[in-house]
C-alpha cells in the first residue's frame, strides 16, 4: 500500500530496516508492534523530514560556520554556538508540506484513540547507530503531555533543535562524528492514560531464575515504581504453567496522576492502598506479552508497561519500554533504606523503625 | 438483668464504649470458648494494663496500647491511637531511646526478665497452700495477682519491642529482596533455633527413650489416656518412671492445657497430658531423633542466610545482619514467652485459686473448690480471711448460669458503631501501625489464586509440599487419635500440642500468622504448613486425602 505520507511512518511500518529513517527508538517500537506486542500507538516523523528542512532552510551552513575550529574542551564557546544553532533552528519555520503531514497523522492518531486533542509524548529518536550508546541516550529531548496541532508541531521542532544541545555537540566532537552529517527522527506516541503501571522482568531479578516472570505494579503512572517511591504490589508467574505463584500486596500510599500538562504525586486513598492494582487477567496478559518479548529478543528483558484507562482490555495493556536485563538482573537494594557511610548500624535500624511507624 | 459485674469498670457498655471507639474486636485467639469469670477478670485487667504499660515504656509513636472490655466471657479490644501530630513527634524522640536495649543486647534484656519471673514463681511455689494460715493463703493470692500484673508488663513491653523489629525486618525483605513473610526462604531464615518449649519437648522425648529401655513402652502405647496412670503404677518400672517424670514436671511442667484459661488441670497436677506427649514420641519409633531433626533445620537456615546476604550490598550488611538477628530472636521469643510468662503464671494462678477454693469449700462458702473460678478477686478478698458463715453460693450459681449461656452462643467477632463498616475498622487497625495488631489481629490475608485451582487458599507458614490423610482436631483430647504421616487440620494450635508435630507430614490451620505456634513449630519439624485458610476445619473431613502446598499457601482436597 502506497502511503499518503512522504515523511511519516506509523510504528507498524518501522523496523530495523528503517532505522536510518526512524532512529533507534522508533525502530524498536516498530519491532515490538510487529512481534505482536502492544505499544501505545503512534508514528515517526522520519529523518527525511529533518533533512529536507535543513536543506530548505540552509541551516547546515550555520552549523558548520558556528562550530568551525572549536575543540571539545572549549565549553563556553560550545555553549554559545549551540545556543545560536538551536535558536536558528527554532526560528526557521518548518515547510508547510511537512507541517501538514504531521498534523494529518496526529489527527488520525486522535481518531484511532477516540480522543480529541489526544495527549502525546514527542521524543527524539537518534538515527546514527552509535548514538544509541547509553551515555548518549536521553540527552535529546522528550516532551510529554503535548496536545493540539500547533503544540505537536512545536514539540517536533524542539526535538530537532535538541540535536544540537551542548552535550550532543561535545559527544560528537569526542567521538569524531561530523556535526553536519547527523539526522534525527521524532516519535509521536499516545500518552498512556495510566490506571496502573510498573515494571516486568522476564526472570526472577533476585535469583536470576529464568523460569519465572516478576511484575511490580502501582496505581497511576510508572514513575513511582522506577523511582522506588512506594512498596509496590509484586507478582511472580511461572513461565510454564502461567500460574501466579506469589502475589504480595504492597503498601501503595502514593501515585503519579495526570494533571493538566504533566503528572503530579498524589496520595492513594486508604482503601486502595492495600488492594491489588492489577486483576488476575491483567497480570496474566502482561506475563504472556513478556514471554513474546523475550522470544522476540532471545534474551531476558526488563520492561515497563502500563494499563490504559481509555481503551478496553486487552487492547489497553501497553508496553512502553523493553531492554535486555543487565548484570544478571539483580534487584536493587532499595535506596530509601540504605545506610549512609559512617552512620551507626543501630541508629540506622532505629530510624527505619520510626519511618515504619510514620507511613 | 445483670447483678454482678465480672470485671467492674471494664464491662462492655454499648452506649458508652462505642462513643469511645467505633470498633471493638473480639480476641478470638484467647477468649473463644468464653472465659470463666476469674480468668476473664485477670486477663481483661492485666493484659490491658500490660499493653498500655509496654506501649508507654517504649513510647510507640502511633499507639498507646489497647483498651479492653469484658463481654459475656469474651475479651473485646480497641486501639488507643495517637491522634495529635505534635505528640507523635515527641513520642518518636523518646521511642528512639527506649527501643535501643532490644537491639543493643536482646539476650541480656530477656534473660533479666526471665530471671525476675522465675524468682517470683519460686516465691509463689514456696507457699504450701494446703497448710498455711488463711492470712498467708490470702497473701499468696495477692502476690499472685501482682505477679500476674507484672507478667503482663514484661510480656507486652517485650512483645512490642521485638515485633517492631520483626515487622521492620519483614518490610526490609519485601522491599529489597522481594520476599515477604509468606515466602519459604523468609521462613528458612527463622528455622532451627532452640527455645525453652523445645527443651521441655526434648526432655519428654528422652522420657520416651527411657520408657523403651525400662520396658514400659507398650503400657504407654496400649493404655487409654484415662487408664495410663493406673496401668503404670501397677508396674514396678512404671512406678519408678512416673516418679522421675513427676520430679521433672515439678520443675518444667507448669503448663496449661488451654493457654488462656485456668479451669483445667496443669501438667503438674495431672501428668496425663505429658504422658500423651511421650506417647507421640513412642509412636514415632526408636529411630526418631529430635536433635538430628534440629540439625537439619539449622542447615536450612544457614543456606537461606547465605542466599539472602548475597543480595545485600557489602556496606549494608552490618545493620542488615543485626536486624536479621533481632528478627530471629522474635521467633524464639514467640514460643518461649508462652512458657516463662503466660503458661507458668496461669498455672500458678490456678494453684493459688484452687488453694483458696479448697479452703472456701471446706468452710461452706462455696460447694466445690473449682467454684472459685466463678468468683472474682474482690470476693476472694472478702471471704478468705474469715470464711466462717460467709455465703457466696448464690453468686457462683448465677455466674455459672451466665457462663453456660455464654458458651452456648457465640460472641460476635467485632462490635461496630452504626454507620461504621468492617473496612473502616480494618483501616483503623492498619493506621495504628501497632506491631501486635498487625501481626496478630490483621495478619496476612490470603490472596485467592484461581489459576492454581485449589480448594483452600491461605498463606505459607512453612514451605514444602506433602500429600496424606487429613485429621481434623477440634480439641486437645482428639490429638491421641492422630496416626503417623497424617496431616493435622485445626482452628489453631497451642504449645501443649507441640510433640504431636513429630508424627505429622503437614499442618493446615484456619487462623495464624508467621509468628503463630503452628508456623513456628512446623518450621522446626521441617513440615509444610498453610495458615489462615479460614475454612479448613469446615471444608476438610478426617480421612480425606489432601495435598498441602506450603510454598504457594494452598490446600487441595483430593477425595471429594
Amino acid at each position: 500500500m502506497q502511503s499518503q505520507f512522504q515523511h511519516i511512518l506509523w510504528f507498524e511500518e518501522c523496523s530495523k530496516n528503517t532505522l536510518p529513517l526512524v532512529g533507534g527508538k522508533n525502530a524498536n517500537l516498530g519491532e515490538l508492534v510487529n512481534a505482536g506486542i502492544r505499544v501505545p500507538p503512534g508514528f515517526a516523523v522520519t529523518s527525511s523530514a529533518f533533512a529536507k528542512y535543513m536543506e530548505k532552510t540552509k541551516l547546515w551552513a550555520n552549523v558548520r560556520e558556528l562550530l568551525a575550529d572549536i575543540s571539545p574542551n572549549e565549553i563556553i564557546r560550545i555553549a554559545k554556538a549551540g545556543k545560536e544553532i538551536r535558536q536558528a533552528i527554532l526560528s526557521a519555520p518548518i515547510p508547510d508540506k511537512i507541517c501538514e503531514e504531521i498534523i494529518i497523522a496526529y489527527k488520525s492518531l486522535c481518531d484511532k484513540c477516540g480522543v480529541v486533542n489526544l495527549p502525546v509524548a514527542v521524543r527524539s529518536s537518534a538515527t546514527a547507530e552509535d548514538l544509541e550508546d547509553a551515555s548518549f541516550a536521553g540527552q535529546q529531548d522528550t516532551y510529554l503531555w503535548i496536545w493540539g496541532n500547533d503544540e505537536v508541531v512545536l514539540a517536533t521542532h524542539k526535538c530537532w533543535a535538541s540535536l544540537f544541545t551542548d552535550r550532543a555537540i561535545i559527544y560528537r566532537m569526542r567521538a569524531n562524528f561530523p556535526q553536519d552529517d547527523v539526522l534525527i527522527s521524532v516519535g509521536i506516541q499516545k500518552m498512556v492514560n495510566s490506571k496502573s503501571a510498573g515494571v516486568m522482568f522476564t526472570l526472577d531479578p533476585v535469583t536470576g531464575d529464568k523460569s519465572k516472570i516478576t511484575i511490580e505494579a502501582n496505581w497511576g503512572f510508572g514513575e513511582s515504581i522506577v523511582q522506588g517511591m512506594v512498596t509496590p504490589d509484586s507478582f511472580v508467574i511461572n513461565k510454564n504453567s502461567m500460574a501466579i505463584t506469589q502475589s504480595i500486596i504492597g503498601q501503595k500510599d502514593q501515585k503519579f496522576v495526570a494533571k493538566e500538562c504533566g503528572t503530579i504525586v498524589e496520595p492513594v486513598p486508604s482503601d486502595q492502598q492495600v488492594i491489588p492494582c492489577l486483576s488476575v487477567r491483567e497480570v496474566i496478559e502482561i506475563a504472556k506479552t513478556g514471554i513474546r518479548i523475550e522470544k522476540h529478543y532471545k534474551t531476558p528483558q526488563d520492561t515497563e508497561w502500563a494499563i490504559d484507562a481509555d481503551l478496553p482490555f486487552p487492547d489497553n495493556v501497553f508496553f512502553t519500554q523493553s531492554r535486555p536485563v543487565t548484570a544478571a538482573g539483580k534487584k536493587n537494594f532499595n535506596k530509601k533504606i540504605m545506610k549512609e557511610e559512617g552512620k551507626n548500624d543501630i541508629d540506622h535500624i532505629i530510624d527505619l523503625m520510626v519511618q515504619g511507624f510514620g507511613n | 438483668m445483670k447483678t454482678y459485674d465480672v470485671v467492674p469498670g471494664l464491662e462492655f457498655d454499648e452506649k458508652v464504649d462505642l462513643e469511645k471507639s467505633p470498633a471493638w474486636f473480639l480476641d478470638a485467639t484467647h477468649s473463644v470458648p468464653p472465659w470463666t469469670p476469674m480468668f476473664g477478670w485477670f486477663w481483661v485487667n492485666f493484659c490491658r494494663h500490660g499493653m498500655q504499660y509496654g506501649a508507654e515504656k517504649l513510647s510507640l509513636p502511633t499507639v498507646k496500647g489497647w483498651d479492653w472490655r469484658f463481654k459475656d466471657g469474651g475479651g473485646y479490644l480497641t486501639l488507643n491511637l495517637v491522634m495529635d501530630e505534635a505528640e507523635r513527634k515527641e513520642r518518636e524522640v523518646k521511642f528512639k531511646k527506649a527501643i535501643r536495649p532490644f537491639i543493643d543486647d536482646y539476650d541480656k534484656l530477656w534473660g533479666g526478665y526471665v530471671k525476675e519471673m522465675l524468682d517470683h514463681y519460686e516465691r509463689l511455689k514456696s507457699c504450701d497452700i494446703d497448710t498455711v494460715s488463711n492470712g498467708e493463703l490470702l497473701a499468696n493470692f495477692e502476690d499472685t495477682v501482682n505477679v500476674c500484673r507484672r507478667m503482663w508488663e514484661i510480656h507486652m513491653y517485650m512483645m512490642y519491642g521485638v515485633y517492631t523489629g520483626f515487622i521492620l525486618f519483614e518490610n526490609t525483605c519485601k522491599d529489597t529482596l522481594g520476599i515477604d513473610d509468606a515466602h519459604p526462604t523468609f521462613h528458612d531464615l527463622l528455622r532451627g533455633f532452640d527455645n525453652k518449649v523445645f527443651e521441655v519437648d526434648r526432655d519428654l522425648w528422652k522420657f520416651s527413650k527411657k520408657a523403651g529401655e525400662m520396658g514400659i513402652a507398650d503400657i504407654i502405647l496400649n493404655s487409654k489416656s484415662e487408664d495410663v496412670l493406673s496401668e503404670l503404677e501397677k508396674n514396678d518400672a512404671g512406678g519408678k518412671w512416673l516418679e522421675e517424670l513427676q520430679v521433672f514436671l515439678n520443675e518444667d511442667g507448669w503448663r496449661m492445657q488451654r493457654m488462656a484459661e485456668i479451669n483445667m488441670p496443669t501438667w503438674v497436677e495431672d501428668p496425663t497430658s505429658a504422658i500423651a506427649s511421650v506417647k507421640f514420641f513412642l509412636k514415632q519409633g526408636g529411630d526418631f531423633d529430635l536433635d538430628a531433626e534440629r540439625g537439619k533445620q539449622v542447615q536450612k537456615r544457614e543456606e537461606a542466610t547465605k542466599e539472602v546476604l548475597g543480595k545485600v550490598p557489602e556496606d549494608q550488611k552490618g545493620w542488615f545482619t543485626t536486624l536479621l538477628n533481632l528478627a530471629q530472636k522474635t521467633g524464639i521469643f514467640s514460643e518461649e514467652h508462652n512458657h516463662y510468662l503466660d503458661l507458668y503464671t496461669h498455672a500458678l494462678m490456678r494453684r493459688s485459686c484452687l488453694g483458696i477454693g479448697k479452703r472456701l469449700a471446706g468452710a461452706g462458702v462455696i460447694d466445690d473448690p473449682e467454684d472459685v473460678f466463678f468468683l472474682i478477686p474482690d470476693e476472694v478478698r472478702a471471704s478468705t480471711l474469715v470464711p466462717d458463715g460467709f455465703n457466696l453460693r448464690h453468686i457462683v450459681d448465677r455466674r455459672r448460669e451466665d457462663w453456660k449461656g455464654w458458651c452456648e452462643k457465640e460472641n460476635p467477632p467485632v462490635i461496630l458503631k452504626e454507620g461504621f463498616t468492617m473496612d473502616d475498622a480494618m483501616g483503623v487497625l492498619v493506621q495504628s501501625n501497632d506491631p501486635i495488631a498487625l501481626k496478630v489481629v490483621v495478619g496476612s490475608m490470603p490472596v485467592p489464586k484461581p489459576e492454581l485451582n485449589a480448594d483452600l487458599y491461605g498463606i505459607c507458614g512453612s514451605g514444602g509440599t506433602c500429600e496424606g490423610i487429613a485429621r481434623v482436631v477440634m480439641e486437645e483430647a482428639q490429638l491421641d487419635e492422630i496416626q503417623e504421616g497424617e496431616i493435622l487440620v485445626a482452628v489453631s494450635t497451642s504449645p501443649s500440642w507441640t510433640p504431636v508435630f513429630g508424627l505429622l507430614s503437614g499442618v493446615v490451620v484456619d487462623r495464624g500468622a508467621s509468628l503463630s505456634h503452628s508456623a513456628i513449630v512446623s518450621r522446626e519439624y521441617g513440615i509444610p504448613c498453610v495458615i489462615n485458610v479460614f475454612e479448613g476445619t469446615a471444608k476438610i473431613k478426617t480421612g480425606q486425602r489432601i495435598k498441602v502446598d506450603g510454598d504457594n499457601g494452598v490446600v487441595y482436597i483430593l477425595d471429594k
